[in-house]
């Protein structure tokens, strides 16, 4: 039940009534009663929100990061009593259905549909809130409520704000194979078809054993290897959740290794290669393993994937890995590069993912660090730059450990490190390293 | 939530409350042990009457206070009733006065007080020479009090008198002091306060006044008692039922304001740490402890590093190899690069500055 501002102000217009006319005992309980009689009538008379039948149009919306979605309930009123006034279709504060409140009016028999605008502003499937609808008796005085669950969920996929890089990257794979073509074998080659001899082909590459069976000169092309396995691993664990970037738009790592490891995908999907998903802390989170179109998969199961304050478990992620690649296969690690995570965690465990896979660690490097080491003309500020110069000094220690021991590593800050992790995928398909 | 931490939570409001508590005993107990104000029996301020209680109870008259009409009902002919304030006397203490077999005498009485106590005296309009003159000559009538006191200081109420009732110390029709029967009628409370007990005549008028029974009743009416109509009474009716009207509709108001359309949704929401929370907290450190010394190595190492860059050698080159750029700042490098610990952190804001310059300036 709830009382509407109708009845508040008759109320106010009663005290009125009870000061100029009739100031007694009687006078105020005359126009309480009158009022609880008015009241009873609305709410008697009023249309039931538990007799409406309630339904989502669409049971999951899926929804990239800063978009916009549309969620529909369709209100159907098989009672005989129409049923006016307001239904709001509660969603979690995260989910931005700002203007959640609609009016209603549903005559008896009929449906009607209510849009809610949706703008989540964080990642992750979130399930729909109550429903809950207002039904205001004929007087506006009073009306009844009821709230119910109508069971709906919205997935927030992660943004990808790095596909703007991806035309660039798909040329230099296209350009990668197109020069192939014409020249001679070379590592990360591999053949690709026989075709007859025009001027400017390289002599080297006629295959005399083929021109000897023909009339004409042949010669063999070659293509970049195909076909080969890229498995994205993604360390969920503490180093993850710290947040990077200046101030209060900070966003966790996490949300940068993803953007890089969804154009990594998207990018080696197209170049022909298998492409693999572990997330990892001290549990598999999500794994995408032999989807025929990586993409959308890997950004599904990456939705709802969440840093977790714990250390990452390496040895089972290097067991993971080990056991899902069974074949030769760029590894490719985003995890924290900070000294005594990658000395405990990931170092020991080196060997085996060297022997079997090239690894590429792809670390995070935080901006606001780097500002910080440009700070000069206070005690203070140049305390902070000793601070961050120490931090920087650890991080390329860290880097040049890693490096020895023949692990590929790129640490970037988080907008340059999609790009960066493209680009380094892209030379190594060309030095063929995968 | 542990207790502790609600404890702490609480302890401001907690103070505030403890606070109020201790300063209202105080008050109260400071208020409590002297009294205050106009004809208080315990005064010792100007406007009390603590000396003449004091001087009447050396003199073997008993003094007590009443303050309600129960009190003085009792009162005998061996009793003076000195009341204080008559204005105060509602309709229950005037008839426990009137029917009182003792000795009356009523401090600046109002009309209602007259009228049922003493006949024969009403108000009057002061003649205004009377007041500022102020010493009015002889009594000129027979109460024993006012021969003893003769001349006499009096300001405030007068009145006129008619038989039976007889007025001392007239002039012009009125007088400030009257006598009907047993009550006696005084205009003024000054002559019974600390202040004025020692002017002209007025501490044989008090004294013979109060003197006469060996018990005196000091009745203070308390203020609103003995029926009294109240401020609600007063109110009119429309607005009192209008206002309870009105509540009843804030009651109303607040319900209709605090129903929300559905409950409240609550979310689980992620850690947000900065990551670059422990570098700035390394910084703290670094200056809360002064290192200088490791602050200029540091600065030092990069700047060493930087230039090794720039020149394409090993970060470990010697000095003078990494500052080889023109003679006249070899020394100046030289020293940057490995002179001693800045004494404060002014010279180590400078010592950053200078080794920015030199990276800069070498090729």
């Amino acid at each position: 039940m709830a009382l509407s501002g109708r009845a508040a102000l008759a109320a106010v217009v009663g005290a009125l009534v009870v000061g100029l006319l009739v100031p007694s005992v009687a006078g105020v309980l005359g126009i309480v009663a009158a009022l609880l009689v008015a009241v009873v009538i609305d709410l008697v008379r009023a249309g039931s929100p538990a007799a409406l039948h309630l339904e989502r149009a669409e049971e999951l919306v899926q929804v990239r990061l800063s978009e916009e979605a549309a969620t529909t309930v369709v209100v159907v009123n098989p009672s005989r009593r129409r049923v006016v006034g307001l239904v709001r279709d509660a969603w979690p504060p995260s989910c931005g259905a700002a203007g959640d409140v609609h009016r209603l009016d549903v005559p008896a028999g009929e449906r009607r549909r209510v849009t809610t605008t949706l703008r989540p502003t964080r990642r992750g499937e979130h399930a729909a809130a109550t429903v809950t609808v207002r039904a205001w008796g004929p007087l506006g005085l009073a009306a009844r409520q009821r709230s119910r669950a109508v069971p709906g969920r919205v997935r927030v996929l992660p943004e990808f704000a790095s596909r703007r890089h991806l035309p660039s990257r798909l040329a230099r794979l296209r350009e990668l194979d197109g020069r192939r073509a014409v020249q001679v074998r070379e590592a990360g080659t591999e053949f690709d078809s026989l075709r007859e001899y025009v001027r400017g082909d390289d002599v080297r590459s006629i295959d005399w054993r083929a021109s000897a069976r023909s009339t004409d000169l042949v010669v063999r092309t070659w293509r970049p290897e195909r076909d080969r396995h890229v498995l994205v691993v993604l360390d969920t664990g503490r180093t993850a959740a710290g947040l990077v970037g200046e101030g209060t738009s900070g966003a966790p790592r996490l949300d940068a290794s993803l953007d890089a490891a969804l154009l990594l995908a998207a990018l080696a999907a197209r170049g022909g290669d298998r492409v693999d998903l572990l997330a990892v802390d001290r549990a598999v989170r999500a794994s995408v393993i032999g989807a025929r179109d990586p993409l959308p998969a890997m950004t599904a199961a990456l939705s709802g994937v969440e840093p977790t304050l714990v250390e990452t478990d390496m040895r089972l992620l290097a067991a993971t890995v080990l056991t899902r690649a069974s074949r030769r296969s760029l590894v490719v690690l985003f995890t924290g590069l900070d000294d005594a995570a990658v000395a405990e965690g990931l170092e020991p465990v080196l060997g085996p993912l060297l022997h079997r896979h090239t690894l590429l660690v792809a670390g995070v490097a935080d901006p606001a660090v780097a500002s910080l080491a440009l700070g000069r003309g206070s005690g203070e500020a140049v305390y902070g730059a000793v601070a961050a110069t120490v931090a920087a000094e650890e991080r390329r220690a860290v880097v040049g450990r890693l490096q020895r021991r023949g692990v590929e590593v790129v640490d970037a800050p988080p907008d340059e490190l999609a790009p960066a992790v493209a680009d380094r995928y892209l030379a190594l398909k060309a030095r063929g390293r995968l | 939530m542990t207790l502790r931490r609600r404890l702490r939570r609480a302890r401001g409001p907690l103070l505030v409350g403890a606070l109020v508590v201790v300063a209202g005993l105080v008050l109260a107990l400071a208020g409590a042990r002297a009294g205050q104000g106009l004809l208080e029996p315990g005064g010792v301020d100007p406007a009390g009457s603590g000396a003449l209680v004091a001087v009447l109870r050396e003199q073997g008259v008993r003094v007590d206070v009443a303050t309600r009409p129960e009190d003085v009902v009792g009162a005998g002919p061996d009793t003076t009733v000195l009341v204080a304030f008559p204005a105060r006397l509602g309709p229950t203490g005037r008839l426990a006065l009137a029917h009182a077999g003792a000795d009356v005498v009523l401090v600046a009485p109002d009309g209602a007080a007259l009228e049922d106590l003493v006949p024969g005296v009403r108000a009057a309009q002061a003649p205004p020479d009377l007041l500022t003159t102020g010493v009015v000559p002889a009594p000129g009538c027979p109460l024993p009090a006012a021969l003893a006191a003769g001349p006499l200081a009096l300001d405030g109420a007068v009145y006129e008198v008619a038989p039976p009732a007889v007025g001392c110390y007239a002039a012009e029709g009125v007088a400030p002091l009257a006598v009907s029967g047993r009550t006696v009628v005084l205009g003024s409370a000054t002559p019974f306060t600390n202040e004025a007990l020692d002017r002209a005549g007025n501490a044989a008028l008090t004294m013979t006044l109060l003197g006469a029974h060996p018990r005196v009743l000091w009745y203070l009416p308390e203020p609103g008692a003995g029926g009294e109509t109240s401020l609600v009474d007063l109110v009119p009716r429309g607005w009192l039922w209008g206002t309870v009207m009105l509540l009843l509709a804030g009651g109303v108001t607040a319900l209709w304001r605090g129903r929300r359309l559905g409950p409240v949704v609550a979310e689980r929401l992620p850690v947000r740490v900065a990551a670059a929370e422990t570098t700035r907290g390394r910084a703290a450190l670094y200056r809360r402890l002064g290192a200088r010394g490791r602050a200029a190595a540091i600065l030092r190492a990069d700047a060493r590093r930087r230039l090794a860059a720039r020149r394409g050698l090993p970060p470990d080159a010697p000095t003078e190899a990494l500052a080889a750029a023109p003679e006249t700042l070899r020394a100046a490098a030289k020293d940057l690069l490995e002179g001693p610990d800045p004494t404060d952190d002014a010279a180590l804001v400078r010592l950053a500055d200078e080794l920015d310059r030199l990276v800069r300036s070498t090729p």
